[in-house]
C-alpha cells in the first residue's frame, strides 16, 4: 500500500458516499461498522511499520494541490500524531455501536455524519500542510454541528450554535496566523518547512496569541471552556465520545505541532501564563465537577480538569512532561470516552442523566458497575490503570521543571478522587431504592463488546505502556531540540 | 527459583482474575479457588523466608514499567529480611482470614466478589512489601487502598458503608498526595527511584535545601516528612485517622486483615524501609515520634468509651499503630517491626474473635446488648481472652514483649523518649482497661442479650474457630521470638542486616569518635552481658564489644552529637554508642545496639515489671467495674460529662472536618459554579460577546434605511471629513 495514510483518512469518506446510495438504515449501520473496523485494522500497519528511531515524518505523501499558493496535499505521521490517529480509528467502531439503537431517527444520516467526521479528524492529525490542516480542521465542525444540533437533547440548537460559533471564532484567528506565517515564512504552508522558519519575537507573540485562542477554545482551557458542558449535555452519546476523546485533542495537538516548534520564543515566554491557566483548570474543573448533578456535565467538567494536566505537560519542556502529555491525551480519550459510553448505556435505559435518579446500580447491573468503577479508577489515576502512567509522568515532569507548578497540579490527585468517587457512590453504590432502577438489565452483548476492549486497554497502558512510549521518544526529543535543547533541564527552578 | 518468588504475589492475583471474571458462575464456590492458592502463597513465602535466612536478600527486576529517558522504574521483587517477615505475616493472616471468610460470609450475596477482592488485596499488599523501588511501592500503596475501599463498601446498600468508603479513599488520597510529592522530590534529588540507589546516594544530599513557604528546609527532612504524610494516611495517624474507625462498616474479616494486621501497617513498613532517609533527619524523626505518641494516646482515650465492639478494637488498632510509629520515630525500627508482627497476629485474632461474637449474636455489635456470652461460645471466649491478654501486654503473651521493647527503647531515648515512655505507660494502662472492659461486658457482666438473639446464640463453626485457635497460639508464641530476657532474640538477629547494613556508607569520621568515649567508660560490663543477652555474632561486629546501652542517659557526654554516627560505630567499635546517640536525637536503630547489658538489664526488668503492673491495674479496674454490673462507670461519666462526651464522640473530629473541609468545599463548588462559571464566564463574557455583536447590528441597521437621500448625505459628510483631514494633516 503506497498511500496507506490516504486510505486510512479517506476510507470513511468513501463509506459515507456509499451510504448515500443506500436507502436501508440497517444496511448503513452495518456498512458504517464495517468501514470503521476496517479503517482501524488498516491503521494498525501504521503503528507496526512505524520506525521509532526516526524523529521526522513517516508515511509521507506529497502532491501539488493548489500550485498558485504553493499549497500541497502533504501527509505524514510522527511519534506525536501516530497514536492519536490510532486512538481515533480505535474509538470509531464504538461510536457506531453505541448509536445502534440509541439513534432511531435518521440513523442513516447519522452514520454518514460519523464517517465524514472520521475522515476530517484523522486528516487533522496527518496534514503536513497548514492549508490542508485548516480544511480538515474546519471540516470537522460541520458534522459535529449536525450531530449535536439534529440528534441532540432538548436544548440542542443553543448548544450546537454556541459550539459552532465559539470554535469558529477561534479558527478565524488561526487562519489569520496561518496567512501571516505564509507570507513571512517564505510563501509556504508546509509545516516541516515552517518549523525551520524563524519569526521575530514580536511576530511570534501575536501569532502565539492568535493560535492560543484557537487551540485554547478547543482544549478547552479555562476560561474558554463553557461551551463544553453545553455541547456534551446536549450531544448524543457518540457525539460526546468524539467530542471528548478526539476533538479536545485537536487543541493540544495544535500546541505541540505549531506553537512549540514554530513559535519557540513566544512559547517560552508565555509558559508561566499557560501553566497558571492549566493549574487553574485542574482545580477549577474539579470544583465544577463536584457541583454537578447531571452525570454528563460532571464528566465534561472533569475533562477540563484532565486536559489541564495535558497542557501542563506540554509546557514543561522535558521528555517526561511531553510524553506524559501525549500519553495523557490518549488516556483521556480512552477513559473519558468510555465514561461517556457508560453514561449512554444507562441513558438508553432510563432516559435521564440526573444523579439523584440513580443509586445501587451495583445490584442490578453488576457487570456495568464493574466497568464503570474501572473507568472511574482510571480517571482518578489509580496505579495499574492508564490514567496513572500519564498523570504521574506529567506531574513528575512538571515538578522537575518547577516545584510549585508540580505541587499545585498534584492537588488534582485528591480533587479528582473526590468528584469521581462522589459520582460512583451516588450512582453505583448506595441503596437501589428507585423502583425504576430495580428492573434494569445488565449489559447486553453489544454493550459488552463496547466496554470490554476499553477495559483491556485501560490495564494494558497502565501496566505496560512501553510500546506507546517507544514510538514517541525520537519525535519528542526532536521537538525538545527544536525548542532549544531544553530536554530535561529545569528552566525556572523555583528555588 | 525466581519464578517461585514471583508466584507469591501472582497466585492471589490469579485467584482474583479467575473469580472476578467468572463470578457469575461461581455460585458461592470461590473459596475452592482462592483458599488453596493463598495457602500455596503462604507456603512459598515460608520457603522464601528460609532462602533469605540462609542466603541473604533477593533482588531482581521483572520488566521496565515506564521507560522514558532516564526515568526507568521497574516492576521488581526484593525480598530482604524486612520483606520476608512481612511476607509471612501477610500471607499467614490472609490465609487464615480466607478460611474464616468461608464460614463468616457464608450465604452472603457478594460471597464470591468478597473472595475476589481479598485475593486482590493480598496481591496488592505483597506487591507493596516485595517492591524494590518507590514507584512499585506506590502502586501497591494505592492498590491496597483501592481494595480497602471496595471491601468497606461491600455492603454498599447500607448508607454508612458508602460514606465510610468515600472517607477512607479520600483521606488516604490526601496522604498519597504527600507520598507522591515525596517520590517526586526523591526523583529530582537523587535521579532514581530504586531503593538501593536512593538509599546509597541520599547521604550525599545532606545540606541541600528546598524552599517551603519561604523557608529553607533540608531536602532530606522534606522528603522524609512528605513520605511520612503517606504513612499518616495509610496507618491512620492523628489528623488522617478518622477513616479507620468508619472502615469498620466493612465485613469483619477485612477489618482483621486490612484494617488491623496488614494494610494499616504499611506506613510503619514504609518508614522502616526508608530508614536510611529518616535517620538523616532528626527533625523528621521527632515529628514521627511525636505523631506516633500522640496517636497512641488519642486512640486510647476514644477507645475507653466506645460501645461498638469493632470500634473499640479499631481505636485500639490506631493506638497500637501509634506505638509502632513512635518506635520508628525513636529509631527503634526493629522494635516497631516486632510490634507490627505481634500486633498483626493478636489484633487479627481479636477482630476475628469479635467477628465470631457478632456472627453468633445475629450481627449485634453493641456491647451493651451482650453479656455472659462465654456460656455459648467457649472457643471464642478462650481465644478472645488470649488476644486480650496479648493486647494488654500481659506476660507471656506476644504484646508484652513487643510493647515493652518499644517502651524500653523510648525510655532510653533521651528526654523526648522519656516523655514518650511515660505516655506509653499511660496508654498501656488504658489499653488494658478498655480491652478488658469489652471482654468482661461481652463474656461476663449482665446478660443483656435480646431473647431472640440469645435463642440463636451458638459457637461458630470450625472454619471460624480454627483460625482463632491458630492465631491464639500464635499470640502466645510469637513474642518469644523477640524475647529480650533469655535465649536468643531472633527478631533482632534476623532483622539486624536490614537496619544495620544500610547505614554502613556513613563516613568514618562520624563513626569513630562517638563510641570511643563510652566504650572505655563501660568496658567492664560489656563482656558477659553482651554475649549473654544478644548472643548473636554479627558480620563486622567484633564480639568483645558487644552491644550495650541503657546507661543513664542524662550524663551522656554526646548530647547533640550527629546521630548518623551511631550505627556504623556499633559495628566498628563496640556498639556502645547507640543509647547515647538516642539522647542526642532519635537514634538510628542499629539492631546491634538495642539491648542493654549488665546493670541496665536490672533496669529493664524493673521497667518491665512496672508496665506489667500498670497493665494488670488496668485489667483489675475493668474487672471491678464490668465483671459484675456496677454503677461506678456511669456515675463517673455523669461527673465528668465533658470528658466522657468528648471521648464518646471521638473528640468531635468528624464534626470538625465536616465543618472545615467537607461543607465549605461543597458550598464553594456550588457557589463557584453558579456565579463564576454560569454567570460571569458563560453569560457575561461569552454570551456577552454575542450580545454585543447583536446590539451592534441592531444599531447599525438604523443606517440601512433604504433612502437615497440618507446615503447621499452620509457620503457627502464622509467626503468633507476626508477633505478636512487631508488639509489639516
Amino acid at each position: 500500500m503506497d498511500h496507506l495514510l490516504s486510505w486510512v483518512i479517506f476510507i470513511p469518506l468513501l463509506g459515507a458516499f456509499a451510504a448515500l446510495a443506500i436507502r436501508d438504515h440497517q444496511t448503513v449501520k452495518v456498512l458504517a461498522l464495517v468501514v470503521t473496523v476496517g479503517d482501524f485494522i488498516l491503521s494498525l500497519p501504521l503503528w507496526l511499520n512505524f520506525d521509532s528511531t526516526v524523529a521526522g515524518f513517516q508515511f509521507v505523501e506529497k502532491y501539488a494541490w493548489i500550485p498558485t499558493f504553493n499549497i500541497n496535499y502533504h501527509l505524514g505521521l510522527d511519534g506525536i500524531s501516530l497514536l492519536l490517529v490510532i486512538m481515533t480509528t480505535f474509538l470509531a467502531p464504538f461510536c457506531v455501536l453505541c448509536s445502534w439503537h440509541a439513534i432511531a431517527d435518521r440513523s442513516r444520516e447519522f452514520m454518514i455524519n460519523l464517517m465524514v467526521m472520521q475522515t476530517a479528524m484523522i486528516g487533522v492529525f496527518c496534514a503536513l500542510d497548514m492549508a490542508l490542516f485548516y480544511v480538515f480542521w474546519e471540516a470537522m465542525l460541520i458534522p459535529m454541528y449536525l450531530i449535536v444540533g439534529v440528534w441532540g437533547g432538548a436544548n440542542r440548537v443553543y448548544a450546537a450554535i454556541k459550539f459552532f460559533i465559539y470554535t469558529l471564532a477561534g479558527s478565524m484567528l488561526l487562519l489569520v496566523a496561518m496567512t501571516y506565517m505564509f507570507f513571512k515564512g517564505g510563501n509556504t504552508f508546509d509545516i516541516p518547512t515552517l518549523m525551520n522558519a524563524s519569526f521575530t519575537p514580536q511576530a511570534q507573540f501575536w501569532l502565539f496569541l492568535a493560535m492560543f485562542v484557537a487551540f485554547a477554545i478547543k482544549v478547552p482551557m479555562f476560561p474558554f471552556h463553557t461551551w463544553l458542558p453545553h455541547a456534551h449535555v446536549q450531544a448524543p452519546t457518540a457525539g460526546s465520545v468524539i467530542l471528548a476523546s478526539v476533538m479536545l485533542k485537536m487543541g493540544t495537538y495544535g500546541f505541540l505541532r505549531f506553537c512549540l516548534p514554530m513559535l519557540t520564543d513566544a512559547s517560552l515566554s508565555m509558559t508561566p501564563f499557560i501553566l497558571s491557566l492549566s493549574v487553574v483548570a485542574i482545580v477549577y474543573g474539579a470544583y465544577m465537577a463536584l457541583a454537578q448533578s447531571d452525570i454528563k456535565k460532571l464528566i465534561a467538567y472533569s475533562s477540563v480538569s484532565h486536559m489541564g494536566f495535558v497542557t501542563i505537560g506540554m509546557f514543561v519542556y522535558n521528555q517526561l512532561g511531553i510524553e506524559g502529555a501525549i500519553l495523557q491525551m490518549i488516556n483521556h480519550g480512552i477513559t473519558t470516552g468510555a465514561l461517556f459510553l457508560c453514561v449512554g448505556i444507562i441513558y438508553d435505559r432510563r432516559h435521564t442523566r440526573d444523579l439523584a435518579e440513580f443509586g445501587g446500580l451495583a445490584r442490578t447491573m453488576p457487570v456495568f458497575a464493574t466497568c464503570f468503577v474501572i473507568f472511574s479508577m482510571s480517571s482518578i489515576g489509580l496505579p495499574g490503570t492508564n490514567g496513572f502512567v500519564g498523570e504521574f509522568m506529567v506531574l513528575l515532569g512538571a515538578f522537575t521543571y518547577d516545584r510549585l507548578t508540580g505541587v499545585l497540579a498534584a492537588t488534582g490527585i485528591v480533587l479528582g478522587a473526590v468528584y469521581m468517587l462522589y459520582l460512583v457512590a451516588r450512582m453505583i453504590w448506595s441503596e437501589c431504592s428507585n423502583p425504576e432502577n430495580q428492573k434494569l438489565a445488565d449489559l447486553d452483548l453489544r454493550e459488552f463488546a463496547i466496554l470490554a476492549p476499553l477495559v483491556l486497554v485501560v490495564f494494558w497502558i497502565g501496566l505496560y505502556p512501553a510500546p506507546l512510549l517507544e514510538v514517541m521518544h525520537s519525535s519528542v526529543l526532536h521537538l525538545l531540540d527544536q525548542t532549544g535543547g531544553l530536554a530535561g533541564a529545569p528552566v525556572v527552578a523555583m528555588k | 527459583m525466581m519464578t517461585s518468588y514471583v508466584l507469591i504475589p501472582l497466585l492471589p492475583l490469579f485467584s482474583f482474575i479467575v473469580v472476578g471474571l467468572f463470578q457469575k458462575w461461581m455460585r458461592g464456590l470461590a473459596h475452592l479457588v482462592c483458599v488453596p492458592l493463598v495457602f500455596a502463597s503462604f507456603g512459598m513465602s515460608l520457603l522464601a523466608f528460609i532462602d533469605v535466612m540462609r542466603g541473604g536478600p533477593i533482588n531482581f527486576d521483572l520488566y521496565e514499567w515506564i521507560p522514558v529517558g532516564d526515568f526507568r522504574p521497574t516492576f521488581g521483587i526484593m525480598i530482604d529480611q524486612l520483606t520476608a517477615s512481612m511476607l509471612l505475616l501477610v500471607t499467614l493472616v490472609s490465609s487464615l482470614v480466607h478460611l474464616y471468610t468461608v464460614g463468616y460470609m457464608h450465604g452472603d450475596k457478594g460471597y464470591d466478589r468478597f473472595f475476589a477482592y481479598i485475593s486482590l488485596f493480598t496481591f496488592s499488599m505483597l506487591a507493596l512489601v516485595m517492591s524494590n523501588n518507590f514507584l512499585q511501592l506506590f502502586f501497591g500503596w494505592e492498590m491496597v487502598g483501592l481494595c480497602s475501599y471496595l471491601l468497606i463498601v461491600h455492603w454498599y446498600e447500607r448508607g454508612p458503608a458508602t460514606k465510610a468508603s468515600l472517607k477512607a479513599f479520600i483521606q488516604n488520597r490526601v496522604g498519597d498526595l504527600g507520598f507522591a510529592l515525596g517520590i517526586f522530590l526523591i526523583w529530582v534529588t537523587v535521579g532514581s527511584l530504586d531503593y538501593g540507589t536512593v538509599f546509597a546516594a541520599i547521604g550525599e544530599h545532606q545540606g541541600e535545601t528546598v524552599s517551603l513557604l519561604g523557608m529553607d528546609v533540608s531536602v532530606i527532612t522534606m522528603i522524609a516528612l512528605l513520605l511520612f504524610i503517606g504513612a499518616v494516611g495509610k496507618s491512620a495517624q492523628f489528623l488522617l485517622h478518622s477513616w479507620l474507625p468508619d472502615a469498620m462498616e466493612g465485613p469483619t474479616p477485612i477489618s482483621a486483615l486490612i484494617h488491623a494486621a496488614t494494610m494499616v501497617t504499611a506506613g510503619i513498613f514504609m518508614v522502616s524501609r526508608c530508614h536510611p532517609i529518616f535517620n538523616l533527619s532528626p527533625t523528621a524523626m521527632t515529628v514521627v515520634a511525636l505523631t506516633g505518641g500522640f496517636t497512641a494516646l488519642f486512640g486510647a482515650t476514644i477507645a475507653l468509651t466506645q460501645n461498638d465492639i469493632k470500634k473499640v478494637v479499631a481505636y485500639s488498632t490506631m493506638s497500637q499503630l501509634g506505638y509502632m510509629v513512635m518506635a520508628c520515630g525513636l529509631g527503634a525500627y526493629t522494635a516497631g517491626m516486632f510490634h507490627l508482627l505481634t500486633h498483626g497476629v493478636f489484633k487479627a485474632l481479636l477482630f476475628l474473635a469479635a467477628g465470631s461474637v457478632i456472627h453468633a449474636l445475629s450481627a449485634e455489635q453493641d456491647i451493651r446488648r451482650m453479656g455472659q456470652a462465654r456460656r455459648y461460645m467457649p472457643t471464642t471466649y478462650w481465644t478472645m481472652l488470649w488476644g486480650s491478654l496479648a493486647l494488654s501486654g500481659i506476660f507471656p503473651f506476644a504484646g508484652f514483649f513487643s510493647k515493652d521493647e518499644i517502651l524500653w527503647q523510648a525510655f532510653n531515648a533521651g528526654l523526648l523518649g522519656k516523655g514518650l515512655w511515660l505516655l506509653g505507660l499511660v496508654v498501656a494502662f488504658m489499653t488494658a482497661f478498655y480491652t478488658f472492659r469489652v471482654f468482661f461486658m461481652v463474656f461476663y457482666g449482665q446478660d443483656n442479650m435480646d431473647k431472640e438473639v440469645k435463642h440463636h446464640a451458638h459457637e461458630s463453626p470450625a472454619v471460624i474457630t480454627i483460625p482463632l485457635v491458630v492465631l491464639a497460639v500464635g499470640s502466645l508464641l510469637v513474642g518469644w521470638l523477640g524475647n529480650p530476657l533469655f535465649g536468643t532474640n531472633y527478631v533482632h538477629r534476623f532483622l539486624q542486616p536490614v537496619f544495620h547494613s544500610s547505614v554502613s556508607h556513613v563516613p568514618e569520621e562520624h563513626a569513630g569518635s562517638l563510641p570511643a568515649l563510652t566504650a572505655t567508660a563501660f568496658a567492664g560490663e560489656t563482656d558477659e552481658s553482651g554475649a549473654a543477652h544478644e548472643g548473636v555474632p554479627m558480620e563486622g561486629a567484633p564480639m568483645e564489644g558487644a552491644p550495650m546501652e541503657g546507661v543513664p542517659m542524662e550524663g551522656a557526654p554526646m548530647e547533640g552529637a550527629p546521630m548518623e554516627g551511631a550505627p556504623a560505630g556499633m559495628s566498628e567499635n563496640a556498639g556502645v554508642a547507640a543509647g547515647h546517640a538516642m539522647a542526642a536525637a532519635p537514634h538510628a536503630a542499629g539492631a546491634a545496639g538495642e539491648h542493654a547489658g549488665g546493670h541496665s538489664r536490672g533496669l529493664e526488668m524493673l521497667l518491665m515489671a512496672l508496665s506489667l503492673a500498670v497493665a494488670a491495674a488496668g485489667i483489675y479496674m475493668a474487672y471491678l467495674w464490668y465483671y459484675r454490673p456496677n454503677p461506678a462507670p456511669a456515675q463517673l461519666a455523669a461527673t465528668y460529662q465533658v470528658l466522657y462526651q468528648g471521648s464518646l464522640n471521638k473528640w468531635y473530629w468528624d464534626e470538625l472536618y465536616d465543618m472545615v473541609f467537607v461543607r465549605p468545599t461543597m458550598r464553594l463548588a456550588h457557589g463557584m459554579w453558579r456565579v463564576a462559571d454560569e454567570i460571569v464566564i458563560d453569560k457575561v463574557l461569552v454570551d456577552g460577546v454575542a450580545i454585543t455583536t447583536r446590539i451592534g447590528g441592531e444599531i447599525l441597521k438604523f443606517f440601512q434605511t433604504g433612502r437615497v437621500q440618507h446615503y447621499a448625505m452620509v457620503m457627502s459628510l464622509g467626503i468633507c471629513v476626508i477633505f478636512i483631514g487631508f488639509f489639516l494633516l
